[in-house]
């Protein structure tokens, strides 16, 4: 497991916001996007109303081409005390590659931590 | 024209508050395009709501087959289809009319579909145990295909006749396992799973009709033409002679 991008604080502001691109490793073949959520324990995180496109894309070339890659929409408020909402899946193959993200925000400031965690 | 299968791509998406799940891009080629989307989605409160939309590349949107509410109203499965994608890479973006707690998503593309008729009479299924079983009837010449679900999944076995396409097991979200299969019409009209252990299932399956030529020929225009004989006249049936005169 790798965490290329490791719980980092984001306040985002309606609006989209870029972040990357990162390397991935040439062994791995499994990646997760993952925001953190509003519970009881983290009040000030991704509030009610605050909605959040998050998209990707990968490289399989260097960052020379992207591909559209995982993505999800959802959002904010406490949803039964669930801390992340996140969306999974397979890499294909390959040396050189890489991945970057968009974060679409409405509704109000997304204030959430980004993990990219890749196996 | 037989069917093949082409390429697959699937996610799972968990943690509550998700709407939508874009599935990696995948690349479709070939003639007779048609590609199938499978999506399982759970809400731990009264009712997971339907797939408002699947749609492909932007613009191409599914046509749904079945969006099936097991009787427990939490876990719910949809299966849809469009026909003739392009024939390029693109994503595809599946939407729920209202948030879920988790969700798998597949979708595959075969060939050597027929474009106007792609598919028959689909059959579901719900349940409670560890025999996850569909019948749909399908010709000889014809591809069965089913999305199975099995909730808090630690493993299946499919019947003897299927080909696994794919399966996905989401991690965090109770372990749930979704997959697609396929088998030939000729066999036995029975799509089925063995689940691990009893647990919460749905199953879908269609038939998937094969085209009929790799190459159509419609016919565009009529082409008609008319011809006409002049009369001769007296002149020209005794040329250079005495025209007679017949007197009664």
């Amino acid at each position: 497991m790798a965490l290329l991008i490791d719980h980092q604080s984001i306040n985002v502001p309606a609006g989209s916001r870029e972040f990357g691109p990162v390397a991935i490793p040439d062994a791995l073949t499994q990646v997760a996007l993952r925001l953190a959520r509003q519970t009881t324990a983290t009040p000030t995180l991704w509030a009610a109303g605050v909605t959040v496109d998050l998209k990707s894309w990968c490289s399989l070339d260097g960052g020379v081409t992207w591909l559209q890659w995982l993505g999800f929409g959802a959002v904010g408020g406490n949803f039964h005390e669930m801390a992340e909402s996140s969306v999974e899946s397979a890499l294909p193959p390959g040396a050189g590659r890489q991945i970057k993200l968009a974060v679409t925000v409405a509704g109000g400031t997304l204030v959430s931590r980004l993990t990219v965690e890749t196996t | 024209m037989a069917i093949a299968y082409d390429t697959d791509s699937t996610s799972t998406a968990d943690g509550g508050g998700v709407t939508s799940i874009t599935i990696p891009t995948f690349a479709t080629s070939g003639s007779n395009r048609w590609c199938f989307a499978a999506a399982a989605a759970y809400l731990s409160v009264p009712t997971t709501p339907a797939v408002s939309s699947v749609v492909r590349g932007g613009s191409e949107t599914f046509t749904p087959k079945w969006d099936v509410l097991h009787a427990d109203n939490q876990h719910r499965s949809y299966g849809g289809f469009f026909t003739n994608p392009a024939e390029a890479t693109a994503s595809v973006v599946v939407t729920w009319a209202s948030t879920v707690s988790g969700a798998v998503v597949g979708a595959f593309a075969l060939t050597g579909v027929d474009q106007s008729t792609p598919t028959g009479t689909h059959g579901t299924a719900t349940g409670t145990g560890t025999a996850v079983t569909v019948t749909v009837a399908a010709a000889a010449d014809e591809w069965l295909i089913d999305s199975g679900w099995v909730a808090t999944g630690a493993g299946f076995t499919i019947g003897a006749d299927q080909t696994l396409r794919f399966s996905v097991q989401d991690d965090n979200w109770t372990g749930s396992i979704v997959g697609c299969s396929t088998q030939p019409g000729s066999a036995d009209d029975i799509m089925s799973w063995t689940a691990d252990g009893s647990m919460t299932w749905v199953i879908g399956a269609v038939p998937i009709k094969p085209a009929t030529s790799g190459i159509t020929v419609t016919q565009t225009s009529v082409i008609s033409a008319t011809a006409s004989v002049p009369t001769p006249s007296a002149a020209t049936l005794y040329p250079g002679s005495v025209i007679p005169t017949i007197t009664l």
